[in-house]
């Protein structure tokens, strides 16, 4: 049942392929590397140190001239300690036609919405809600499946308008029980969960979005509408000891966002309204409509340290559900922290922030550095930190921390 | 606004064929351009420096849109060597600076990282990255067009298109078949105090810049030679050498031949598709051997 979109635009792309001598396939981009997350603090007694994977992508392309071609991103990673992680997806595997102002796009796609930094580092993402996530590749959400869609796209002169078609909903990833930075301690297993929908259709009731983007000179602007299931499932005792159920269900999404510069200063928002379809006395816990946000503001230093860039940036993070938000302790935070760039050879980026509850006491630290390494390499490192009082939805990850090492060599 | 831009077409063809001539009616758009600077370029040689740099200016118009492959080799103060390349697109709008798409080809893990910009002489400029990584397109800040761009040694500043407004202009000397002029930065993040700029009298093109830092310290000489010219008219150096005097690190960009009145499609040069721009063919943006 996985693969029947990706077969489609695979299917088709070779069937292009054949019927025309002129075709061009070209490898553009590729990695191979090596990853690990590593807890030097003890967890629950089932729980592990960490983990150590090899990870791989490809992208290939394929152009048959007049506007037809076809993308074919598929990843890997293997993991020699944790098996749950170990995954093949189409990150991306679709054909598209365009036409002029036209564009229409066929099968596996990876797209992104966000604009702001704080979901960069938790799983806290607002209006990026077309993509699975995959918790099991990174706890903190940045690992994403590809989703199966049909696409249409018109590009006017200052805007761009997108209708999508989601056959296929993917159920998130979760982590095992022996994983870390995983909320349940090792009590709960959700690698073999039950999974409900609300919807007799299933996975395979019929999403929509439409998102229209606006470019002004000073500010991009977006205002976003989903209708499908979401994301995150609410999480719902099972009759088997130990076990949980997954309960995805429906949702109407409005919502926006803005960056736009003002001189040295950058604005950020991400805000949307998600509106239920449930009945409360059919799906108990299904939260009833609200709000969520990131906004915020980055402000540039110019020639700080000769020639380089630091940026000083302060996030607010908001969710009308308050304490009762569906397991994201993000309801009231703000997240801050520095950019540096300088702008050397290596393409050296920092990135350090702090995460604090405005509400309860909840710290979360993160640092993060990316370098080239010669030519070819690449390498990430991300060190992050918790900090949480016992009724915080974090306390669970108390003072454990997180060494995250990534090394790829690119060809 | 298309019989605007064929009469900015003609406005420049005659400019062109009148060049060096003295007296010749220049058309509106010109005069309501130049007018400002003029008025505060004062002295005989602040008039004869502008003079200069605005005939250079002129006879750039009218190239519709143009690629070209860039091969950088950076080249450390111990001689270690490590390379970019970078196809760059650029769009001429009528009466307005130029719209530029840089595509990042080497290093293998930047590749297909796009980046937009619209040009502003006095303000920051507007700029967006995609990242191809997180297929995020994000609006950047642009205020510093001083830092390294790549970590070459030359700035965002350096390379960007040379809008006539972005400087005030004094001529200084002759020297044999050079004018030597310098032009102070107006952007007040420039990383410069001023430049000294040779144009060769023959062509209006400046060969040589020296860069001098915000404290009057002489910090970077470029060179540019190996100069060929496209439809007749618009001159280009293909090889760009900029020498860092502090760091004693180098620069060197080969460029490919320049494809001009390339026909590309203007509404890519935009926020809105950065993501749908595919990559160059491995043979796009490969320069070819110089030639003298």
């Amino acid at each position: 049942m996985k693969w029947p979109a990706t077969c489609v635009a695979v299917g088709l792309a070779t069937g292009y392929a054949g019927s025309d001598a002129h075709a061009q396939v070209t490898l553009d981009k590729g990695y191979l590397g090596l990853e690990t997350y590593y807890y030097p603090q003890d967890g629950s007694p089932v729980q592990k140190h960490g983990n150590a994977a090899a990870i791989g992508q490809l992208e290939l392309r394929g152009r048959w001239g007049a506007g037809l071609s076809a993308k074919l991103t598929p990843f890997a990673r293997v993991d020699a300690i944790d098996s749950h992680r170990s995954l093949f997806d189409a990150h991306e595997a679709e054909v598209e036609y365009s036409a002029g102002r036209w564009r229409a796009q066929l099968g596996m796609r990876m797209l992104s919405w966000s604009v702001t930094e704080a979901v960069g580092v938790l799983p806290a993402q607002v209006v990026d809600i077309i993509n699975q996530r995959d918790l099991a590749g990174d706890p903190a959400g940045q690992e994403k499946l590809g989703t199966a869609m049909a696409a249409l796209s018109y590009q006017g002169d200052n805007f761009r308008l997108e209708g999508f078609a989601l056959p296929w909903f993917r159920k998130r990833k979760f982590p095992d029980e022996t994983a870390r930075e995983n909320p349940f301690q090792g009590l709960v297993n959700l690698t073999d969960a039950t999974v409900q929908y609300t919807s007799e259709s299933g996975a395979h009731r019929l999403g929509a979005a439409v998102r229209a983007e606006y470019s002004f000179d000073n500010a991009n602007v977006a205002l976003i509408q989903y209708q499908g299931y979401a994301p995150q499932p609410l999480l719902i005792p099972d009759f088997r000891l130990g076990k949980a159920a997954e309960l995805y269900y429906l949702i109407d999404m409005t919502g926006v966002t803005v960056q736009a510069t003002l001189g040295q200063w950058l604005l950020k928002t991400e805000t949307a309204y998600f509106g239920t379809r449930e009945n409360a006395s059919r799906f108990a816990g299904v939260p009833a409509s609200y709000w969520s946000s990131v906004s915020g503001v980055e402000y540039t230093f110019v020639n700080a340290f000769g020639g380089s860039d630091l940026g000083v940036f302060a996030e607010g993070l908001f969710d009308s559900r308050g304490r009762a938000a569906n397991g994201t302790p993000f309801h009231e935070d703000v997240f801050a922290g520095i950019r540096w760039v300088p702008n050397d050879q290596s393409d050296t980026q920092i990135l350090a922030g702090v995460m604090s509850g405005l509400d309860q006491h909840a710290l979360v630290a993160q640092f993060q550095f990316q370098r080239r390494i010669g030519t070819h390499y690449q390498v990430d490192l991300r060190l992050r930190t918790y900090n949480a009082a016992k009724d915080s939805p974090l306390s669970a990850f108390n003072e454990d921390s997180v060494m995250f090492l990534k090394l790829r060599r690119f060809f | 606004m298309k019989g605007k831009f064929f009469s900015v077409c003609l406005a420049v063809s005659l400019m062109g064929t009148a060049l060096g001539a003295t007296g010749t009616e220049e058309p509106e758009w010109v005069k309501a351009y130049v007018a400002p600077l003029e008025a505060a370029h004062g002295s005989p040689e602040e008039k004869q420096g502008l003079k200069i740099y605005e005939t250079q200016y002129l006879m750039d118009k009218g190239w519709g849109s143009l690629e070209v492959g860039l091969e950088m080799r950076l080249i450390d103060a111990a001689g270690r060597e490590s390379q970019r390349r970078v196809v760059e697109r650029k769009t001429e709008e009528p009466e307005q600076p130029n719209k530029t798409l840089g595509i990042f080809l080497e290093p293998a893990d930047v590749r297909g990282t796009v980046m937009l910009t619209f040009e502003k002489s006095t303000e920051s400029d507007d700029q967006w990255l995609f990242l191809p990584a997180f297929k995020r397109t994000k609006k950047i800040n642009a205020v510093n067009k001083s830092g390294s761009f790549l970590g070459t040694e030359f700035s965002w500043e350096d390379i960007s298109t040379s809008e006539l407004t972005k400087y005030h202009y004094r001529f200084l000397r002759e020297e044999g078949t050079t004018w030597v002029v310098e032009r102070v930065p107006v952007y007040q993040f420039s990383g410069y105090s001023r430049e000294v700029t040779w144009v060769n009298k023959s062509n209006y093109q400046t060969v040589k810049i020296e860069y001098y830092d915000r404290k009057g310290d002489l910090l970077k000489t470029l060179n540019l030679d190996d100069w060929a010219q496209y439809l007749g008219r618009y001159w280009r150096p293909l090889r760009m050498e900029m020498s860092n005097h502090v760091n004693g690190k180098k620069t060197i960009i080969q460029l490919s031949p320049y494809r001009m009145n390339a026909g590309l499609d203007k509404k890519m040069f935009s926020s809105l598709v950065l993501e749908d721009i595919p990559l160059p063919n491995a043979t796009e943006g490969t320069p070819v051997a110089a030639t003298k």
